[in-house]
């Protein structure tokens, strides 16, 4: 470590508890100018509760700040924000129907009786822009804006109040591999300007590409302290999760049976645009199956997702399940008949918010156990247990409102719901999105396992080498229609790369 | 049906549209913040009360429209301490205070000025004549031969639209109806904004009120805002939350009221009760037609949780 650089923010001993669970055990780090520190750990680890605490919007239950070497207490993000600490949150923090102009001009230190000057913040930001390398319309509502444009607008929103103590929650999680190079070149621009940047991720490879140090946070608590360049990966690993990295190498891929279970012809589908996005796809799916499908955001793969859980309307086409053809948009007619379905969002979607789990444990479910004609909740709260234990769902027990959960751990949820109803056909959307390495491979390791019991899975996923390692075959779809299929082992990633596209069928 | 009467109806059309202008503005700034304003019907029966048992024992009239609209106030405080602060259900909160604003007054109304048939009338604002401007023919009897407090609603309505599309508050304002996190996350006192808004909304009901007693009827009699109030909420959502538009849809529903009122008097087959119910009538259709396709504040009526996650 660099003693001649000035300490930009020291925290030490922070401690925080939300009821029973310790979510920040008495942790301490410091961030130096010029320098990128990469803040590592699983989901549920800590790493957004102590930056929330960091930017004044928790208060900690114990532990001291100092900022530039002085002690301060962090009362409020206004209080943050005149310190100089500027957070990209992980969840953007954008008014929707407003452009980046209005966005930015609400944090801005003017006073709330002066005039909104769009022009004059333009012009400054068209500078910010262009010094930091930084390319988004700023005219736009955020609304419109693509994922990876809104975290730009973030971005030039703490570049635009000053702020040299920069928070980065998981900024990469939301974005493609090309476009997390931009963000890269963005963070390098601002390291070299003095400024101090704290990197928050649970990806290994971008943090030994972008960082100078590492902290690794498990359980909520620091466990290490490390300099990138003379790390080592496995070390850093075994750091993050107490054992070893699991991973799907041993996974030897067994060949489906011959008979069709699932199919959809000629379908065609709105979004909610009430744009055509699905137009006429086919797809058959034998038993035991895991069939991925690939393809670039907004291809339709959402739509499909949807379609094929009964849960979207069509405008034309088929499905079927064991020969028995169910009626579109009729959830309930999927679910008697044995489809399971993972969806994308699993808060909002997968379940309630604000249901407790054992209630979340009822979705979806198309006989709810009863006695005496009513739901018998002791049955309910016993087999939510046995799903929470079985499936390693770390929470306080099923009296938990699930928003509290970390996605990792709701995720895991989810998928016991739908396995334990021993599915004939799971969709599983993104299932692990924003996962870290282990409970990733927790959930492939179950889709893999059920495939073993004969059931289907459609994967959709992002993640080129999920669909490497454990489907059977890969689709790709691309505006709405499937341009072709593979067999992993007979190709590349770059030839699905170049079909997602649209340039090789 | 000629010009005369035309220019008659429209011109207390205008004069009936006051209240509602006044409370839709009011409510347009709080459920831009997230606040929804279903009390400003007890507000308005609070400002008309206190508007006129002022305005009476002081003889001073714009002693009671400064009363009124403080009562109109200080009862939103009320409200906003439950719904903002203890974060219990705004629409049940408002329909309580609703049943107790017209209880409370009721009981005030008695114990200060008896069980009497017809209370005291108090000398109603004049007419101020625009010069130029009320010489047009029909338009200036109509807009430009009225009260102060007539005047007084459309600048507030103008001012409010100003304040809420042009300067920094309005943004916060918006922000914090819209998404109430990235309103906290860039510095704004989320909690505090909501009670400003809602306390804005309360003044201004009070206002409605004090012109209800004060310009329109000159006494008090018992649950004198007659639903104005939620006709104030459909004007909101009609007006698509844009205080100036609100302001013309007042006058809109106030002369169909006006309309009513004739009506009655000109006798018909249809019994009468049909005309006082025509007003809320053309509210729940023009809700049914108007009322779709609209963009509400994203977090209007959901209370904020600093610490949520």
């Amino acid at each position: 470590m660099d003693n001649k650089k000035k300490s930009l923010l020291k925290i030490e001993g922070i401690t925080k508890t939300f009821g029973k669970v310790v979510a920040n055990d008495d942790i301490s780090l410091e961030l130096y100018e010029g320098e990128v520190l990469a803040l590592l750990g699983e989901n549920g680890a800590g790493k957004s509760t102590l930056m929330n605490i960091i930017y004044g919007i928790y208060r900690p239950d114990a532990g001291r700040i100092e900022i530039r070497g002085k002690e301060t207490k962090i009362a409020s993000p206004r209080y943050a924000l005149n310190k100089g600490i500027g957070m990209v949150h992980q969840h953007f923090m954008l008014v929707g129907r407003c452009n980046a102009i209005e966005n930015i001009c609400l944090i801005s230190k003017t006073s709330p009786f002066s005039l909104v000057n769009q022009k004059r913040i333009a012009a400054s930001l068209e500078e910010i822009k262009a010094r930091y390398g930084i390319d988004v319309d700023i005219h736009c509502p955020v609304e419109q804006l693509s994922i990876s444009m809104q975290q730009k607008v973030e971005i030039l929103k703490l570049l635009y109040t000053g702020a040299d103590i920069l928070i980065l929650d998981e900024p990469t999680a939301v974005l493609l591999p090309q476009e997390c190079e931009a963000l890269f070149s963005i963070i390098r621009n601002m390291t070299k300007e003095g400024k101090g940047v704290i990197f928050i991720s649970h990806k290994l490879d971008e943090i030994i590409e972008i960082s100078d140090r590492v902290d690794v946070l498990a359980h909520g608590k620091m466990c290490g302290h490390l300099i990138t360049k003379e790390a080592d990966k496995n070390a850093i690993v075994k750091m993050m999760s107490g054992d070893n990295v699991p991973d799907m190498s041993g996974y030897v891929k067994q060949k489906p049976q011959d008979e069709v279970v699932f199919s959809c012809r000629g379908i065609e589908a709105y979004d909610d645009r009430k744009a055509k996005t699905l137009d006429g796809v086919d797809l058959e799916v034998y038993k035991g199956e895991i069939i991925g499908i690939a393809g670039v955001e907004g291809n339709g793969q959402n739509e499909l997702a949807e379609v094929l859980a009964g849960v979207r309307k069509v405008i034309a086409g088929s499905i079927s399940i064991k020969g028995k053809s169910l009626r579109p948009n009729r959830p309930a007619d999927f679910i008697k008949n044995g489809v399971g379905y993972i969806p994308a969002e699993r808060n909002g979607v997968g379940t309630v918010p604000d249901f407790m789990l054992y209630e979340n444990w009822l979705l979806r479910k198309a006989h709810f156990p009863t006695k005496n004609g009513m739901i018998d909740t002791k049955q309910v709260v016993h087999q939510s247990i046995g799903a929470i234990s079985e499936y390693d769902v770390r929470t306080t027990g099923p009296l938990e409102r699930s928003a509290n959960l970390s996605g990792g751990n709701l995720q895991k949820f989810i998928l016991s719901r739908e396995l334990k109803k021993k599915p004939e056909v799971l969709i599983c959307s993104y299932p692990t999105r924003g996962l870290d390495v282990k409970a990733a491979c927790f959930v492939r390791n179950q889709i893999t396992k059920a495939k073993q019991e004969g059931t289907s899975t459609i994967l959709f996923s992002g993640d080129m080498e999920e669909l490497f390692t454990i489907s059977d075959r890969i689709v790709v779809l691309n505006r709405g229609k499937v341009v072709g299929e593979r067999v992993p082992e007979q190709t590349t990633q770059e030839e699905i790369i170049l079909m997602m596209m649209g340039e090789k069928a | 049906m000629n010009a005369s009467f035309l220019t008659a109806l429209f011109a207390s059309g205008m004069r009936q549209g006051v209240p509602l202008i006044y409370g839709s503005v009011g409510d347009c700034v709080s459920e831009k913040a997230g606040v929804v304003g279903i009390c400003i019907e007890g507000e308005i029966i609070f400002g008309a009360f206190f508007s006129y048992l002022f305005a009476l024992r002081s003889g001073n009239l714009w002693l009671g429209v400064l009363m009124g609209a403080i009562a109109g106030m200080i009862s939103s405080l009320l409200v906003a301490a439950w719904s903002i602060y203890f974060k219990q259900d705004q629409s049940i909160i408002g329909i309580m205070f609703n049943i107790f604003a017209a209880g409370f007054t009721n009981f005030l109304n008695r114990k200060i000025f008896g069980v009497s048939i017809a209370s005291e009338k108090i000398e109603t604002f004049k007419p101020i004549k625009i010069p130029g401007l009320s010489e047009i023919p029909v338009i200036g009897e109509v807009f430009f031969n009225q009260d102060i407090l007539t005047y007084l609603s459309i600048v507030l309505a103008v001012i409010t639209l100003l304040v809420m599309k042009k300067t920094k508050l309005g943004l916060q304002m918006l922000a914090v109806g819209e998404n109430p996190k990235a309103a906290q996350a860039s510095g704004v006192q989320v909690q505090r904004y909501r009670l400003i808004a809602y306390m804005f909304c309360g003044f201004t009901a009070g206002l409605a009120g004090a012109s209800l007693t004060l310009s329109t009827v000159g006494s008090f009699t018992e649950v004198i805002s007659a639903g104005r109030g939620f006709i104030c909420l459909a004007i909101v959502i009609l007006a698509r939350w844009n205080p100036v538009v609100a302001c013309i849809a007042g006058f809109g529903f106030g002369s169909i009221q006006a309309l009513q009122l004739r009506l009655q008097i000109m006798g018909s087959v249809v019994p009468h009760q049909f005309f006082i119910a025509l007003p809320y009538l053309i509210t729940l259709v023009v809700l049914i037609v108007a009322g779709h396709n609209i963009r509400a504040p994203k977090e209007l009526g959901v209370p904020f949780d600093k610490e949520s996650r």
